[in-house]
């Protein structure tokens, strides 16, 4: 801030050198600034206000927002279960995604066939694929309890959505499911794209498969995997369709994460100011999160 | 190597690139092709017909090209304004609404639940329809309907078809333990046990929300209160009859076993409805779509319908009913316009054809009655005629003053009932601490 | 990751390949079960969808929802907006994050690491706490009812990976071969809409089928922008068989089915540019 007498100058010199690059943002900080600035100023300002049961803000200028979302007694449930299902299904989703990759970088009969099948969760429209699966682990009428008791697995049917338990794991699985084939196929591309001769070299030093691994692909792949797994991380803290769609929720809030939390807070239950402040909570903390984790995989930014 | 692809890709792309703009161009110019008719029709001359929305939540497949027809005969019958429909699915129906209204461009006609009527009204952001609609139009329905939406003695809302519920219970089962239509919940637990046979068989269908005020109208009977709070505001799921309805309810779950498994979760429409028509579950309460539905889906299955049950034998069988309404917005500029088109679309012979068409209730007194729609012919006629009868002893859920918190409030009963059924808490324990809950959100403690 | 074996030794490579199809068996099963599930039940009658337990042959196989489904909705018309809205999201997308990826990949400017905490930012709130404020703004914008403000969202909402994708390919090409470009007369934009942009063909269509996929499947959004029925998308289109008191499962099943297929059929014609295009992302 302090006014340098070089600090015009070198905003002249930085303008010169690099104005193409700032022409080249326009597009998209237009694009944000058309678009995105007023619903979210909208957002903000209404978590700071009293807001009335139309989603108006009333009066600007108050913390009662966030005052009543740290009584909510709720709160500590929603958290707990919003990070056990954000980590919880994108470890999963690094623990399959990951072999999988592995598998598809190497040549075998029927890969481009593999490939494609593994894509088809990803092309499904996800609103009809988790009311598929809502079906699908229908205590009675689905075919998930038809199949498992036929190959003997279980012996009675299991109401997979009516207990918090079976209801939330199925959800993370609904998750996983619809997200796993994005991931999969990024890490296979991260892999493609390792350069041949780094493995080349390593032969030549006698090095073992393990080792190849370690030394070789781990490294290669920081990048692709410090990028995936933020923005899978960051997707799923707000994701919000599939646990929707399969369980509202319920039963008694035990299936809820922050966006369906906040969703039914502020549209189910028209209290928009503590459903908005819950979604600037979750922004902060995201923000934070994203900064912590870029630095611990010590990634550099861009170049 | 690389060259060679290059060249190829090139044009490809190229290829690619003008494929994808055509159409682009094409929605660019389709788009403001509407949107100007709409916004500009201010100023024109007073001959030019006027615009009217109406928002329609989609009740089934049907309902698009048949209010479609209707919007069509209207704008065929008259020359002051012209209805552009647009059709909307049921559940996000409520959020859509609310964002069009809250963003100023509420649709001149929606219909939608009775609840959202209450909550929009609540805003000021329905018109009063007494005066648009006259006195002489509005005594043609029934009077519960009426009253359902009206609000200080301000009608907001028509009903738009009323439906009252019923017991569906499978004959041949019945028949074959030798038992006879329920009527009394010592009825319905007997009935349970002796047909239940699970996995294979459930003897009585469970859930909360509907399900509890089934029980809860039942622990009462028709003839008193049936509101779930005191004259003062304070919830009254606690009470005597509030445990009784409840303890009722978790004797056939947790006692008997009687129930499909986990009643928590389950979906009437979702979850109890199927088990029905896949002939799993003995008996279930529900609407007055389920003959039509059972016609379609389950033709061959023996069933028949009695009245909602009661704890007593000695108490008159109450009903209850959720009903729809179609509102008009405050915003709308154009009010007599579409007042006329709720007038047309309320005629005797638009709402027979809607009755008809869906298998609900009609909510005009002299449809319920018209020969073409208790028709002697059709098997359905005499499950219509049953349910037109129950419209007399039928509480009406959203009956005011309805409390602005009734969403959540329902959402601490179910709750409730959760807590019991997964067994941790008991009856008079979730209730009371649900009613403490409600009556606090309140202010009354 | 070995792809060569040494000839003679069958069975290492044996065991190996049970390994693989060992492991890669019981996820793809998993993966296309609910497709399984959506075939087997569109071509079943409405009633044996109701007929327990639920077998994956159909009792009495019938392709009549096939049929019924074109008259009971729009569905040609449904398809049609989809498509305009998926091919249309993908020439945005690519117009925005094009230019902003070059931008980040060749150029350390002032403000760069705010401009991709920026990008990374927008991701951060759910959508749906956006709709109230969006509505308003493109209300007041007369921008309603326009596929055209479907697909500008879109791409906006997927600026992000698109951009980080980009940059990735964008920092794999030599800057030399555009410097050989400028020394040649071309101007720098000139050099990379010529040489940068053919050459990063791959990484454009893997950006290209993200964008689509989002368009494609997005519902949220055409929801509550479109209001004609004549301009609903697919994924609002579906949900014409989801109904008060019930689902059509054979017919939602069928429509599901075919779109679903139309997107898979897309996949493989472009698959193997869109594994090329990933490869990008980690070439650093």
């Amino acid at each position: 801030m302090l006014a340098r007498p070089g600090f015009l100058h070198r905003l002249r010199e930085e303008w010169a050198e690099n104005q193409l690059a700032y022409w080249l943002l326009v597009p998209s900080i237009l694009g944000f600034a058309i678009f995105l600035v007023f619903p979210i100023a909208n957002m903000i300002v209404t978590a700071f206000s009293d807001v009335d049961i139309m989603a108006h803000p009333t009066h600007f200028g108050t913390f009662q927002n966030f005052i009543d979302l740290a009584h909510d007694e709720r709160m500590p449930m929603i958290i707990r279960q919003t990070c056990l299902y954000a980590f919880g299904t994108v470890l999963i989703e690094v623990i399959i995604a990951f072999p999988l990759a592995l598998i598809l970088n190497t040549h075998f009969p029927g890969r481009s066939l593999a490939k494609a099948l593994l894509l088809i969760p990803w092309a499904m429209p996800y609103a009809v694929s988790a009311i598929t699966w809502k079906w699908i682990f229908h205590g009675q009428m689905g075919s998930l309890n038809y199949l498992l008791s036929e190959v003997g697995i279980i012996k009675d049917y299991v109401v997979w959505l009516g207990n918090p338990g079976t209801a939330f794991a199925a959800a993370m699985f609904v998750e996983v499911w619809s997200s796993v084939a994005f991931m999969a196929i990024t890490f296979l591309a991260g892999l493609q794209g390792i350069p041949p001769h780094i493995y080349d070299a390593a032969k030549m030093d006698g090095a073992g498969a393990w080792q190849e691994f370690r030394d070789m692909t781990v490294p290669q792949m920081r990048n692709v995997f410090m990028i995936v797994t933020l923005l899978s991380i960051i997707w799923a803290f707000r994701s919000f369709a599939v646990i929707w769609i399969l369980t509202k929720g319920d039963p008694i809030f035990r299936t809820d994460i922050a966006a369906t939390y906040l969703y039914k807070l502020a549209f189910e239950f028209r209290h928009f100011g503590q459903g908005f402040a819950l979604s600037v909570c979750l922004f902060v903390v995201l923000t934070l999160f994203s900064v912590i984790y870029t630095r611990l995989l010590g990634a550099q930014e861009g170049a | 190597m690389q060259n060679q692809k290059n060249g190829l890709s090139r044009r490809n792309f190229l290829k690619v690139m003008a494929m994808a703009s055509a159409p682009l161009v094409l929605a660019a110019c389709a788009a403001p092709a509407g949107a100007p008719a709409s916004g500009t029709q201010g100023g024109a001359a007073s001959q030019a017909p006027v615009e009217l929305r109406f928002v329609a939540m989609d009740y089934d497949s049907r309902m698009q090209p048949d209010t479609q027809a209707v919007m069509d005969a209207f704008n065929k019958s008259q020359t002051a304004s012209t209805v552009k429909l647009e059709v909307v699915g049921w559940p996000d129906g409520r959020n859509l609404l609310l964002t069009q209204i809250s963003g100023g461009q509420a649709p001149d006609i929606f219909n939608g639940s009775g609840q959202w009527c209450l909550e929009f009204t609540s805003a000021k952001e329905t018109a009063p329809l007494d005066d648009l609609m006259g006195k002489e139009f509005l005594d043609n329905f029934w009077e519960s309907g009426i009253k359902a939406m009206t609000v200080d003695g301000k009608l907001y809302g028509m009903p738009y078809f009323l439906d009252p519920r019923g017991l569906y219970y499978r004959t041949d089962l019945f028949t074959e333990k030798g038992l006879k239509a329920p009527e009394t919940w010592a009825d319905v637990r007997e009935a349970a046990k002796a047909i239940s046979n699970p996995p294979d068989i459930y003897g009585f269908g469970v859930g909360p929300d509907d399900y509890w005020w089934y029980a809860w109208i039942g622990a009462i009977g028709a003839g008193n209160d049936l509101a779930p709070w005191t004259q003062d505001g304070h919830s009254r799921i606690a009470s005597e009859e509030g445990i009784a309805a409840v303890q009722f309810l978790t004797d056939i779950v947790l006692t008997d076993k009687t129930s499909q498994p986990s009643p928590q979760n389950a979906n009437r429409d979702s979850d109890l409805q199927p088990l029905f028509l896949g002939k799993k579950m003995a008996m279930l309460e529900t609407g007055s779509w389920m003959p039509t539905i059972i016609s379609h889906d389950a033709p061959d299955m023996q069933y028949d319908l009695a009245q909602l049950p009661v704890a007593k034998a000695d108490m008159k069988h109450p009903n209850v009913f959720w009903p729809d309404a179609v509102m008009m917005a405050n915003q709308s500029k154009q009010k007599e316009q579409a007042a006329d088109l709720l007038k047309f679309m309320f005629n005797a012979e638009n709402r027979l054809q809607f009755a008809l068409q869906r298998g609900v209730i009609p909510e005009r007194i002299d449809v319920g009655k018209d020969p073409k729609y208790v028709d002697p012919n059709d098997p359905l006629t005499k499950y219509k005629e049953f349910y037109v009868k129950e419209l007399a002893t039928a509480h009406n859920v959203f009956q005011t003053p309805w409390p602005a918190t009734g969403s959540e409030d329902q959402t601490s009963v179910t709750n409730a009932l959760a807590h019991i059924w997964l067994g941790e808490m008991s009856v008079a324990d979730a209730l009371t601490a649900a009613a403490k809950e409600i009556d606090t959100r309140h202010k009354l403690t | 990751m070995i792809a060569k074996e040494t000839p003679g030794m069958l069975t290492p490579r044996m065991i190996k390949l049970v390994g693989i199809f060992g492991l890669l068996i019981p996820v793809l099963l998993i993966s296309i079960f609910p497709l399984i599930v959506m075939i087997s039940t569109s071509f079943k009658t409405s009633q044996e969808v109701y007929i327990p337990p639920p077998t994956f042959m159909p009792r009495a196989p019938t392709i009549q929802n096939y049929l019924d489904i074109w008259r009971v909705v729009p569905l040609g018309t449904y398809f049609w907006n989809s498509l305009l809205i998926g091919l249309g999201s993908t020439v945005a997308s690519l117009v925005l994050a094009i230019p902003a990826a070059y931008a980040l990949a060749r150029y350390r400017f002032v403000g760069k690491s705010v401009y991709v905490l920026f990008l990374l930012g927008i991701q951060m709130f759910p959508p749906i706490v956006l709709i109230l404020g969006l509505f308003r703004l493109i209300a007041s914008l007369n921008m309603l009812d326009s596929l055209v403000t479907i697909v500008v969202l879109n791409a906006i909402f997927s600026l992000s990976f698109n951009t980080w994708m980009l940059m990735g390919y964008f920092m794999t090409i030599p800057p030399e071969i555009e410097e050989a470009a400028m020394m040649d007369g071309n101007s720098r934009v000139g050099a990379m809409v010529r040489m940068v942009m053919p050459l990063s063909w791959p990484g454009l269509v893997a950006v290209a089928i993200f964008s689509f996929m989002n368009g494609w499947n997005e519902f949220t959004l055409p929801l509550t922008f479109l209001q004609s029925q004549d301009k609903l998308p697919l994924t609002i289109g579906l949900f014409k068989f989801v109904t008060r008191f019930k689902v059509e499962w054979h017919q939602l099943m069928a429509a599901s089915f075919l779109a679903t297929l139309v997107v898979v059929v897309l996949f493989m014609l472009v698959q193997d540019q869109l594994t090329r295009g990933m490869v990008a992302v980690s070439e650093k």
